[in-house]
């Protein structure tokens, strides 16, 4: 009866801890801009992120190894430095981005100063971080998330065309009128892929389980918590793709600020629908804004093979503790900065897609090897969409930054 | 050097050229005076401002929102408007200089209406319909330099 209800915990979780601020914000305009056209996207990449993460938890329970570990064995010390300074920063900008999308939040459900609400944001995550143990973290913010769900009543409720929406599945490319729009949607398809497969992810999911004390016999758990937790997770993209098309796009708004997406529930269900919107969208952020910072954390620890977890009190794992104090510390400072954190969200996404094929690489070799998973090594069906997503990544990583410019950011 | 040494530092030396490279993509970019491209994107987000407004006045007309909401999003609203109409100000080719007054114009327009808004000066219907007619206009504009 444990193990189920183990299970059901961690499937609401991941399900709760799937939509962060660059997710939210890339879903609702591409329902905007290209109305169902780009759900094929949202599926490809929950079938993307349902392979890795599962490889990385299968490779964490059999081998009790983390991610970066095998990036340093297989790609060798420079390659994997290189690595890590890029997946670091690529979690340092999306720390940052939901520590000021936090910020806005309140501001927008008790008002006051941005800068103020970001100070006492950091204040809070490092409080959190310090005080509750990596469960309760986990669990916290995963299970509150789901408030976001009311996103998913608002879609159905305005009444989707399910034909129209069915066909959005299968991978498309709709007509239009300039080249320039064909760039944006491509631009978009980037993004979507990238906000759904966003490395930290799989780092934070692999070293979440050796947290969890995960041994060969989780292997069967990890695989019902990815495949079920992140496609119900999906739903939640889906929801916000049909917000964005369904109530927005009508409207002509193209939501560039984190809370106006609480509109649609309010439209529909009054200041209730509105603050269950903000309060899921505050729990997802916090939540990822904890799992970048831990995974910054996590990923130096490894390389360098320090002692991590949070399991471990400070005085036994002091370089990993400082070290998500410092990523949210500095996250902050680029909010501090004044920059605009949708901003923030966008170059961190495109940063991520470029950095995926040298997370997922070495994966794909230790998932593979025999000598490290004995019996669990990758099957035919791990082995051949595990190649297939990392040819896709490739793609996009390629053209991420090229689309970023010429579409100057999806503007057009 | 051993070999492994030298392709770290070539790692990093194709890392830095490949960043400072789209540094200056950026930065030759954010230099160039306005063309009818940048100022089809400026008008498309006045239009998405300026709806953003109004749903966000007939929101809170009726009773959907809460006050500490309507006020906060106003306020980012305006944040928003002022950074746009301020990019409207850096000069403009020749044959787009036309069109960034319009749009110029469009957005001190709207920079007032959001003000209104923020301020909580609607006067009735009388601020939804300059927001509707804003949106509109907008609208009409974004078109126009997108058949160009």
């Amino acid at each position: 009866m444990n193990k189920f209800l183990e299970i059901f915990l961690g499937i609401l979780t991941a399900m709760g801890g799937f939509v962060e601020v660059g997710e939210l914000v890339f879903s609702v305009n591409a329902g905007v801009k290209f109305g169902y056209h780009l759900l094929w996207m949202v599926a490809l990449g929950t079938v993307g992120i349902i392979v890795f993460g599962e490889m990385s938890g299968r490779i964490a329970a059999a081998s009790s190894q983390p991610v970066f570990y095998f990036i340093r064995q297989r790609a060798g010390y420079g390659a994997g430095l290189l690595t890590l300074i890029a997946a670091n920063v690529a979690s340092l900008l999306t720390c940052a981005a939901e520590i000021g999308g936090i910020a806005i939040l309140l501001k927008l459900l008790f008002g006051g100063n941005y800068f103020l609400l970001a100070f006492i944001t950091l204040i809070f995550l490092l409080l959190v971080v310090w005080f509750l143990s990596f469960q309760a973290i986990e669990r916290i913010f995963g299970l509150l998330g789901l408030m976001m769900l009311v996103f998913v009543v608002a879609a159905f409720w305005f009444g989707p065309d399910w034909s129209a929406m069915g066909t959005g599945f299968i991978p498309n490319i709709p007509t239009f009128e300039t080249s320039s729009d064909y760039l944006v949607y491509a631009y978009f398809a980037v993004a979507l892929l990238s906000s759904i497969m966003l490395p930290y992810e799989t780092y934070f999911y692999a070293s979440g389980g050796i947290e969890d004390g995960w041994t060969p016999n989780s292997i069967t758990e990890n695989r019902f918590i990815v495949i079920i937790g992140f496609t119900l997770g999906a739903l939640l993209s889906v929801a916000l793709i049909l917000n964005g098309a369904l109530y927005f796009a009508p409207l002509l708004i193209e939501p560039q600020l984190p809370g106006t997406a609480a509109q649609a529930p309010a439209f529909l269900f009054g200041k209730w629908g509105l603050i269950l919107a903000l309060l899921g969208m505050f729990f997802a952020f916090a939540g990822a804004a904890i799992e970048n910072a831990l995974t910054g954390a996590y990923n130096i620890a490894q390389f360098f093979g320090w002692n991590w977890g949070k399991y471990r009190v400070p005085k036994d794992a002091p370089r990993f503790h400082f070290a998500w104090m410092v990523m949210f510390v500095l996250a902050a400072l680029i909010i501090f900065t004044g920059v605009d954190p949708v901003e923030v969200v966008e170059y961190s996404i495109v940063f991520s897609i470029v950095i995926l094929p040298l997370t997922y690489l070495p994966m794909l070799l230790a998932g593979r090897d025999k000598d490290y998973m004995g019996p669990y090594a990758n099957g035919w069906l791990a082995g051949i969409l595990g190649w297939a997503f990392f040819v896709l990544i490739c793609i996009a990583a390629l053209a991420a930054i090229p689309l970023l410019i010429i579409t100057h950011g999806g503007r057009g | 050097m051993s070999k492994r040494t030298t392709h770290f530092w070539i790692e990093v030396v194709l890392l830095v050229l490949i960043t400072a490279g789209i540094a200056t993509a950026f930065l030759i970019d954010e230099m160039q005076p306005l063309n009818k491209q940048d100022i089809k994107m400026d008008a498309s987000d006045l239009r998405s401002f300026a709806a953003a407004g109004r749903q966000l006045l007939d929101q809170q007309q009726k009773g959907q929102l809460t006050q500490t909401f309507f006020d906060s999003q106003a306020s980012l609203l305006k944040e928003k408007v002022r950074s746009t109409t301020e990019a409207l100000h850096d000069g403009a080719e020749p044959a787009a200089e036309r069109d960034r007054r319009e749009a110029s114009n469009l957005a001190a327009q709207l920079s007032a209406a959001v003000e209104d808004l923020e301020a909580g000066r609607s006067n009735g219907s009388s601020l939804g319909r300059v927001l509707e007619e804003l949106k509109l206009k907008s609208k009409q504009l974004e078109d126009r330099l997108k058949n160009e």
